[in-house]
C-alpha cells in the first residue's frame, strides 16, 4: 500500500516537473488546429431545411408545441421541456414547420429519434427579444438558463440549470473549460477570440448569480491568441468589477486536459472523489460556449438558436468556423466550406471521441462542435496485447486498461467492477498508445453494457428474492395467525363448553348449597 | 455521398507499434552485441544466425499449425529478439545443436504452446535457455575465455567450424580458449576453501582485476542501451531499479558481515548477467508484472532470487531461474497492487474468484 502510493507519487511529481500535468497519464495527438483559424467565424446561408432534434441534451425528449404547416418566428418556442431534465427549443428563424418525426440524428449507433423539421422562409424574423436583468439569484439564473434552453455545449449536453446548487455561495468557484483539448477542433478558441466579452461576461454573471467568490478560466497554453484576447478583455473590465476574482489560468496541452476532473485537479490540485459532483466541493464548471449562450439569454434575451462548429479535416476544401442555426444538415455545412472527395469519414466531434456520422444529412445539435471529415486512411492490423502497459501510464483515470481489457473479452463483470471499470471516460488515451492498435475503448463500452445489464439483473433478482421472502414471511403469518386464531377459538369455545359445564354445576350449586 | 464509417473512437493512433517496440529493443542491445564480439570474436554473430534460422522456422511452422496468418505474426520481429536474449546467455562458442534447441524450445513449448505472443506465461527466452542449461550442463560451462586472454584465439572461420562441427584447429587445445566464467570462478574458488582476494588474482578471467574486464565493458554497454530504453519510454524505470537496488543491498549487507567470502555489489551488478537481465531480460512486457507498483515487486523479487541462488544455490548465475519463478508469481502480483483509480481513496483489490 505504502510502496503503490509512493510509486504513483513518484509518478505525478515527474509528470508535472516534465509537463507541468497535474494529472496521470494523458497523451499528445497530432494537434491539426491551425486549419481551421484562419479565417474568422463564417455565416453560412441558411440550409433549405432544419432539422431540430428533440434529444440534444441529457434527458426526456422535449415535447413539440408546433403542428405541421405552423408558420414560426425565428426565437419562438417549439417544443418545451419534459421534466426534469429537459430543456425548451426554439426555433432558430422564421419558417415554416414542414414535418414531426423520426430523422437520423447525432446518436452514435445512427437510430433514428424524435426532430421537428423547419422550412426557413429566409425571411429570418426574429420574436422581439428583451434583455433580463442580471440574475441575482441562484433561482433567477436557473429560470434564465432553462427558458434559453442552454445545455452543456462542450458536448455533455447536460441541462445546465441543473448542474448548479440551489443556494446561494454553495459554489465558491467557476470553473470555465476553456481547454478544448481534442485536436481539430477550434469553436471555442475562435469563440474567445473574436467575443472574449460574450466568455468573461457570462462567466462574470454566472458567478455573481452563484455567489461564487472566483472564477478560473482554465485554457490550454496552445491558444495564444484567445489567452490575449480574454487577458486584455480582463484588463479592460477589472476597474469596475473586484467583487469576484477572475484568473485566466494558462494550462500545458495535453489530452485530455479539457475533461471535467481532469481540468479540476489541473487548475485546484482537488482530486473529485469517485462519489461526489464537483458541486459538492464548491467548484462547477461550464464550458466557454455554455457561458457565451448564458451571456446572450441575459444580455439579449436570447434562447440558444445558433451554435459555432468547427469544420474541417483534410478532406475539407476551406476549413473553418461557421456559426449556424441549429438543425443544420452536416452535409450543407460540408458542402459549404468544400469537400476533396466524396469517400471522406465523417466524425462528429474530434479524432479522439468523435462519433461517426451515419448520415450527412443528420443535423447539427447545440453540442455539436466539429464537423470532422478526413480521408480514411489504411486501417493498421491489430495484433495481440503484449501487456506493455503503455496504455495504464496514459490513463488519466489511473485505471489499468489492459486487465480490464482481458476481462472485458471474457464479460467478466466481478473483475471489471473491482477494476472500476465504470470509471472510465472513454477518452481514448488507452487505445491511442496501444502499440497493438487494439480498439480498448470499443471493449470497454460493450463492457459497461454487460456491467449494467449484470446489475440490473442482479437488482430485478434481489427484488424478485425480496419478493418471494415477503410472500413467505406473509404466508408464515398468515398460518400463524390463522394458528392462533383457531387456537383462540379452540380455546373460547372449550371456555365456554367449560363454563356451560361448570355454568349448569354452578348453577346447580347454590342449589346444592340451597 | 455515403460517409464511410469507421469503426469507434479514437479515430487517431499513436507512432508507436509493436514492430518498432520490438526493433528499438534490438537497437538499444546492439552496444552490448559489439563488445561481446569484441572480447569473444565473432562466435555470437554465428548463433544469431542459427538461432534465427530455426526461430523463425519454428515461429512460421506453429502459426501455420494453429491456423493464424504468418505473415502479421512473424513480422511483429519478437523472435527476433527471444533469439538475441538466448544467445548471449549461451556460451559464444557453443555448438549449433545448442542454439537450435534452445530457439526450438524458447518458440514452441514457451510461446506457441501458451498461446503466441501476448499469451506466453514464461519468458520464451529463460526458458529456452533454461532448457539447455538443466539439459546439457557440461556444455553449458564451457565459457570461451575473451580473445585478449588467449594466446592463440580462434579465427572467424575456425570459430564457424567449431560450432557447426565441434572440431578445433591442430594445435589448439579447449582447455586453452575455455575457461570460468567470473561468477562461476568465484563459486569455485569460495567451494574450494579460497578467499575472494586468492581467487581474483589466480583466475586467469579477472585479469588481474576485481571485475572481470569482459563483464564490465558488457555490463556497461547493457547499462547504455538500457538507458536509452528508458528514455524511449520502452522499459519502465521500477524494474531494473528494484533489480538492482535489491541485489545492491543484499550484497551490501553479507560483505559487510563477512567480505572474504561474500563479493561486493559492483561485482555482482557488473559480473554475470545482472545488467543484461536488468534492462533486456526482466522488463519483458509480456511475462512481468503490469502493474506500477507490481513492477517495483517484480524486479525485487528477481533480485533476491538472483542473490540468492547466485550465493548459496547450485549454479553460478541465476537470471533464467529467477526470472522464470517470478514469471509464475506475476498474477498474484498483478491482483494483489492495482492502482488506486482517481477519486478513490484506496486501491481496491482485484477480485477473486
Amino acid at each position: 500500500m505504502f510502496i503503490s502510493r509512493f510509486i504513483e507519487q513518484v509518478d505525478l511529481w515527474w509528470h508535472r516537473l516534465r509537463e507541468g500535468v497535474y494529472f496521470h497519464g494523458g497523451v499528445h495527438p497530432a494537434q491539426n488546429k491551425l486549419i481551421s483559424t484562419h479565417q474568422a467565424i463564417q455565416k453560412p446561408p441558411l440550409a433549405e431545411k432544419l432539422i431540430i432534434s428533440l434529444t440534444q441534451h441529457i434527458g426526456p425528449a422535449s415535447v413539440p408545441q408546433v403542428t405541421i404547416g405552423q408558420r414560426v418566428l425565428g426565437g419562438e418556442l417549439i417544443a418545451r421541456c419534459a421534466p426534469p431534465l429537459g430543456v425548451p427549443i426554439h426555433a432558430p428563424t422564421s419558417g415554416t414547420i414542414t414535418d414531426i418525426g423520426d430523422y437520423v440524428t447525432n446518436h452514435p449507433s445512427g437510430i433514428p429519434g424524435p426532430c421537428i423539421v423547419l422550412t426557413p422562409d429566409g425571411l429570418d424574423e426574429m420574436l422581439p427579444f428583451t434583455p433580463k436583468a442580471a440574475p441575482h439569484s441562484v433561482q433567477s439564473l436557473k429560470a434564465i438558463l432553462l427558458h434559453a434552453g442552454i445545455i452543456g455545449m462542450g458536448g455533455a449536453g447536460f441541462p445546465s440549470f441543473r448542474k448548479i446548487a440551489n443556494k446561494a455561495g454553495q459554489i465558491h468557484t467557476l470553473i470555465v473549460n476553456a481547454a478544448e483539448c481534442e485536436p481539430f477542433i477550434t469553436c471555442d478558441d475562435m469563440l474567445m477570440r473574436e467575443r472574449p466579452h460574450e466568455v468573461i461576461e457570462g462567466a462574470m454573471m454566472v458567478a455573481t448569480a452563484l455567489g461564487a467568490k472566483k472564477v478560473i478560466i482554465g485554457i490550454e497554453n496552445n491558444k495564444p491568441e484567445a489567452i490575449a484576447a480574454l487577458q486584455t478583455y480582463q484588463q479592460q473590465m477589472s476597474v469596475n468589477d473586484v467583487a469576484i476574482e477572475l484568473l485566466v489560468s494558462v494550462v500545458p496541452t495535453i489530452y485530455p486536459m479539457g475533461s471535467a476532473n481532469q481540468l479540476i485537479t489541473q487548475l485546484t490540485g482537488i482530486e473529485v472523489p469517485a462519489d461526489a459532483h464537483s458541486t459538492d466541493l464548491g467548484l462547477v464548471m461550464f464550458n466557454v460556449a455554455t457561458l457565451a449562450a448564458a451571456y446572450r439569454a441575459i444580455k439579449i434575451g436570447k434562447p440558444v438558436l445558433t451554435r459555432i462548429i468547427t469544420v474541417t479535416g483534410f478532406a475539407i476544401e476551406r476549413p473553418c468556423n461557421v456559426e449556424v442555426p441549429i438543425g443544420t444538415p452536416y452535409e450543407h455545412i460540408a458542402r459549404w466550406a468544400g469537400l476533396k472527395t466524396p469517400h471522406g469519414t465523417w466524425l462528429m466531434g474530434g479524432p479522439m471521441m468523435g462519433i461517426p456520422l451515419h448520415s450527412p444529412q443528420a443535423p447539427v445539435i447545440k453540442t455539436s462542435n466539429c464537423l470532422l471529415i478526413n480521408t480514411p486512411e489504411p486501417t493498421s492490423e491489430t495484433l495481440p496485447c503484449i501487456r506493455c502497459g503503455a496504455c495504464m501510464d496514459a490513463c488519466p483515470i489511473n485505471l489499468l486498461p489492459q486487465q480490464l481489457y482481458w476481462y472485458a473479452k471474457s464479460d467478466n463483470v466481478n473483475q471489471l467492477n473491482a477494476l472500476n471499470l465504470n470509471d472510465c471516460i472513454e477518452c481514448g488515451c488507452c487505445a491511442y498508445v496501444c502499440p497493438s492498435h487494439i480498439p480498448l475503448v470499443q471493449y470497454y463500452r460493450h463492457a459497461k453494457v454487460a456491467v449494467r445489464k449484470d446489475k440490473a439483473e442482479k437488482e430485478a433478482q434481489q427484488r424478485a428474492k425480496q419478493r418471494h421472502e415477503a410472500q413467505l414471511t406473509r404466508k408464515a403469518n398468515e398460518e400463524k395467525e390463522r394458528a392462533e386464531r383457531l387456537a383462540a377459538k379452540k380455546a373460547a369455545i372449550m371456555a365456554a363448553d367449560a363454563e356451560n359445564n361448570v355454568a349448569p354445576s354452578a348453577a346447580q350449586a347454590p342449589k346444592e348449597l340451597t | 455521398m455515403q460517409p464511410t464509417l469507421m469503426h469507434a473512437s479514437p479515430y487517431d493512433w499513436g507512432q508507436q507499434n509493436v514492430r518498432k517496440v520490438m526493433m528499438q529493443v534490438q537497437m538499444a542491445a546492439t552496444p552490448a552485441l559489439l563488445v561481446h564480439a569484441y572480447f569473444f570474436g565473432i562466435g555470437i554473430f554465428v548463433q544469431i544466425a542459427i538461432g534465427l534460422t530455426f526461430a523463425f522456422l519454428a515461429e512460421a511452422l506453429m502459426l501455420k499449425l494453429r491456423g493464424k496468418p504468418i505473415k502479421p505474426y512473424l513480422t511483429d520481429w519478437s523472435v527476433v529478439l527471444t533469439t538475441i536474449d538466448i544467445v548471449f546467455c549461451l556460451p559464444p562458442t557453443s555448438p549449433w545443436w545448442i542454439v537450435a534447441l534452445a530457439t526450438l524450445f524458447a518458440v514452441v513449448i514457451a510461446k506457441h504452446v501458451f498461446g503466441g505472443l501476448g499469451y506466453n506465461v514464461f519468458n520464451p527466452a529463460m526458458a529456452g535457455y533454461a532448457f539447455v542449461l538443466i539439459s546439457f550442463p557440461a556444455v553449458m560451462t564451457v565459457w570461451h575465455l575473451p580473445n585478449a586472454l588467449v594466446s592463440n584465439p580462434l579465427d572467424a572461420w575456425q570459430t564457424i567450424s567449431f560450432i557447426f562441427s565441434g572440431q578445433l584447429p591442430n594445435g589448439i587445445g579447449l582447455d586453452a580458449l575455455t575457461g570460468a566464467t567470473p561468477l562461476e570462478a568465484t563459486r569455485t574458488g569460495l567451494l574450494n576453501g579460497q578467499t575472494l582476494d586468492q581467487i581474483m588474482q589466480h583466475e586467469i578471467i579477472f585479469a588481474g582485476n576485481s571485475i572481470a574486464p569482459s563483464s564490465f565493458w558488457l555490463s556497461m554497454a547493457f547499462l547504455v542501451g538500457g538507458i536509452g530504453l528508458l528514455i524511449k519510454g520502452i522499459i519502465r524505470w521500477q524494474m531494473p531499479v528494484g533489480f538492482i537496488v535489491a541485489i545492491s543491498l543484499l550484497a551490501t549487507i553479507f560483505h559487510s558481515y563477512d567480505p572474504t567470502h561474500y563479493t561486493n555489489a559492483a561485482f555482482h551488478l557488473l559480473s554475470g548477467a545482472t545488467m543484461f537481465a536488468a534492462f533486456f531480460i526482466i522488463t519483458d512486457p509480456v511475462t512481468g508484472s503490469t502493474t506500477p507498483s507490481g513492477r517495483l515487486y517484480f524486479g525485487i523479487g528477481a533480485g533476491v532470487l538472483v542473490y540468492v541462488i547466485r550465493t548459496w544455490g547450485g549454479y553460478a548465475d541465476a537470471i533464467a531461474f529467477s526470472v522464470l519463478i517470478m514469471n509464475m508469481l506475476v498474477p498474484w502480483i498483478d491482483s494483489v497492487t492495482v492502482p488506486r483509480v482517481y477519486g478513490h481513496n484506496n486501491a481496491k483489490r482485484a477480485h477473486h474468484e
